[in-house]
């Protein structure tokens, strides 16, 4: 009855509610959503680099290596000689190696150049390796095994004719036409940025920056240069040895970088931002908490008359405050409902375009830890405003008397 | 102290209302009434009148629980409503009170029928009239089916009131307190509105306390009260 009373008194206002719980609902969507960019980066990229002991480019930003390296954000300051990356991999503290080459693209997605290893021994989520969902890897060149991703947005198959464009802008005007590649393979989905990338030999890429202004000349198929490489050591005790031999190594000016540090750096960074913007976010849903306790404060004097009418009833004071306290869960929960089909449809929608503009994988939306805490502490905070409007009401109740017109 | 409330067993067993040595003053020293003795027999039709500002609506709260007496005793069917906590005094008065005001007696943004079922439920009964009950209650009081699922301030003045009748007999109170009803009716509905009330009253055997400044509606009475002449402060309450 209390429910349903505060429910049908919350309708007979609802043009206030409404704006009430828009309010409420668009600012938790804001603190919602920043909480699930939060989750769903930190996820991704540490799903992203599992199994790999160091990465090694050209002397630079520890960060830098990581994001272009493994999540293919930014670009690299400089290239590794393909003698250098020679000399490095065949140390016999290395188990294996995965050359990586950067720099083109395909409709906004980026090109990988690599070999075969990339798909023997690049590991993702809890060690696990990549597997095709259909096709088998390139052996040719001017084939290409495309992310999952990439296959369903752009709808390509086994088959499929693809031009690389040079440069990763999705708008390239100068594409490698003349050299078709074909889709020889698709890979199941990662959840990494494993999904938005094509990948291609780095024989196919050498061919088709052959006569490229700037590019090597030579009529071998061998790379010039690559811009990272990933390492699996033999065992984790020669990690800090090789680390430093890599940072030494006089022919060339190169850095190696432990992940799991970059990634901490990574955190570290985002972290201020992430905190301010939490702040922001929590200090404008007070805000609209505050907005609803001044409606129901306001409302207060037109209900003087409805409070006495319900102490003439036999309503205890205790009654008509927990009235208003339902009444702002109502509209708190109204705002929940509000502010996560908000962050749903957000993600929906404008994922893609985070995705192709910002190359930032949302996943969808679950219920974190911290999201739930959002929820339950914007609920706690709605009780504690409507204390007041539900004080002021305890109080007229006290002081209402039988006559009605109040 | 639930036990306490216990029914007094001395001379007021046969009362509706029984008051004995009142004494109320809103501010500490002040005293607005001071009533040394006054019954209404069960079933009586009691016409209390007298001027504005002389304590009327203050007895009415003493009667309905809603204030305590200073000193004193405010026995309802044989309850003494001071020994009862304010709780059970909230649901004393849900179940053996019915109250209806001047005016502004309805949940306005509820529906008739939402409004009966209120007090329904605080009026807590082990069996709560049925909706047969309520639909005989309203046309007995010649409102119209169509106007059930109205919301209660849609209706006119006239309709409020009659919806007021029903919504606080509609837990069978013993007693029914009525606070200047027909002030804002015309001659012609006022009487419509007397007779529709009385027989009422008759239909749940209530005993009905009618405040009013209007001695004229004394014929429809078993008996009229001037407060003055209960009130031995009668001077200096008139004063407010």
């Amino acid at each position: 009855m209390l429910l349903e009373l505060a429910g049908k008194s919350l309708w007979n206002r609802r043009g206030t509610v409404m704006l009430c719980v828009l309010s409420i609902g668009i600012s938790l969507f804001v603190l919602l959503g920043i909480e699930h960019l939060r989750h769903q980066t930190k996820a991704n990229f540490t799903r992203s680099v599992s199994g790999a002991d160091l990465i090694v480019g050209a002397r630079g930003g520890e960060l830098n290596l990581l994001l272009y390296s493994i999540f293919r954000i930014g670009d690299a300051s400089n290239n590794i000689s393909w003698s250098s990356y020679q000399t490095l991999a065949s140390d016999p503290a290395v188990a294996w190696s995965i050359p990586l080459t950067l720099g083109d693209s395909h409709r906004g997605y980026r090109v990988l150049g690599t070999d075969a290893s990339y798909f023997k021994h690049y590991r993702y989520g809890q060690q696990q390796a990549l597997e095709l969902a259909a096709g088998n890897i390139f052996e040719q060149p001017l084939e290409v095994v495309l992310g999952h991703e990439v296959a369903r947005k752009l709808d390509y198959h086994r088959g499929s004719r693809i031009i690389i464009a040079h440069g990763t802008g999705s708008t390239s005007f100068s594409n490698h036409d003349q050299h078709p590649f074909t889709v020889t393979g698709i890979l199941t989905p990662t959840g990494t940025p494993v999904d938005q990338t094509l990948h291609v030999s780095l024989e196919s890429l050498e061919r088709i920056h052959q006569g490229w202004p700037g590019s090597a000349t030579s009529s071998r198929l061998q790379p010039e240069s690559i811009t990272a490489f990933i390492v699996g050591l033999e065992s984790r005790m020669q990690t800090f040895r090789f680390q430093r031999q890599v940072n030494t190594y006089p022919e060339e000016a190169l850095m190696a970088v432990l992940p799991g540090v970059a990634l901490t750096q990574l955190w570290r960074v985002v972290g201020v931002a992430e905190q301010s913007l939490l702040m922001i976010s929590s200090l404008v849903l007070l805000a609209a908490m505050l907005g609803m306790t001044t409606m129901m404060l306001a409302s207060m004097r037109e209900r003087r008359s409805e409070i006495a009418v319900l102490r003439a009833m036999g309503a205890s004071p205790a009654f008509i405050f927990f009235g208003v306290q339902i009444e702002a869960v109502i509209i708190t929960a109204l705002g929940v409902l509000l502010g996560s089909g908000l962050l749903l449809a957000a993600v929906a929608v404008g994922g893609d375009i985070l995705l192709e503009q910002f190359g930032l994988y949302v996943g969808t939306v679950e219920l974190t830890g911290r999201g739930s805490l959002i929820v339950v502490a914007a609920f706690l905070v709605a009780a504690v405003c409507a204390l007041a409007p539900g004080i002021g009401a305890y109080r007229i109740s006290l002081q209402s008397r039988l006559t009605g017109n109040a | 102290m639930a036990a306490s409330a216990a029914p007094d067993d001395t001379s007021s067993s046969a009362s509706a209302v029984s008051i004995r040595d009142l004494e109320f003053g809103y501010a500490p020293g002040q005293v607005v009434l001071a009533i040394p003795k006054w019954h209404i027999a069960t079933g009586a039709r009691v016409l209390l009148c007298g001027p504005s500002g002389c304590g009327k609506s203050t007895l009415l709260n003493l009667l309905g629980g809603i204030l305590v007496p200073r000193c004193g005793e405010v026995l309802i069917e044989s309850i003494s409503l001071g020994r009862l906590g304010s709780h059970q005094r909230d649901r004393f008065r849900a179940q053996h009170i019915g109250i209806v005001f001047q005016q502004l007696n309805l949940v306005p943004y509820l529906s008739v029928l939402d409004n009966l079922r209120l007090a329904i439920h605080f009026g807590r009964r082990k069996h709560p009239p049925t909706h047969q009950r309520l639909v005989q209650i309203l046309a007995q009081l010649h409102l119209d089916a169509a106007l059930f699922q109205e919301r209660a301030s849609q209706l006119s003045v006239g309709q409020q009131q009659r919806v007021a009748i029903a919504r606080a007999l509609v837990n069978k109170p013993e007693l029914l307190i009525v606070d200047e009803p027909t002030s804002a009716l015309d001659s012609d509905s006022r009487d419509a509105f007397m007779k529709l009330l009385l027989d009422c009253v008759a239909a749940t055997r209530s005993t009905l306390l009618l405040v009013s400044h209007d001695r004229s509606l004394s014929k429809h009475f078993t008996e009229t009260v001037d407060l003055r002449d209960l009130n031995r402060i009668g001077g200096t309450g008139d004063a407010a």
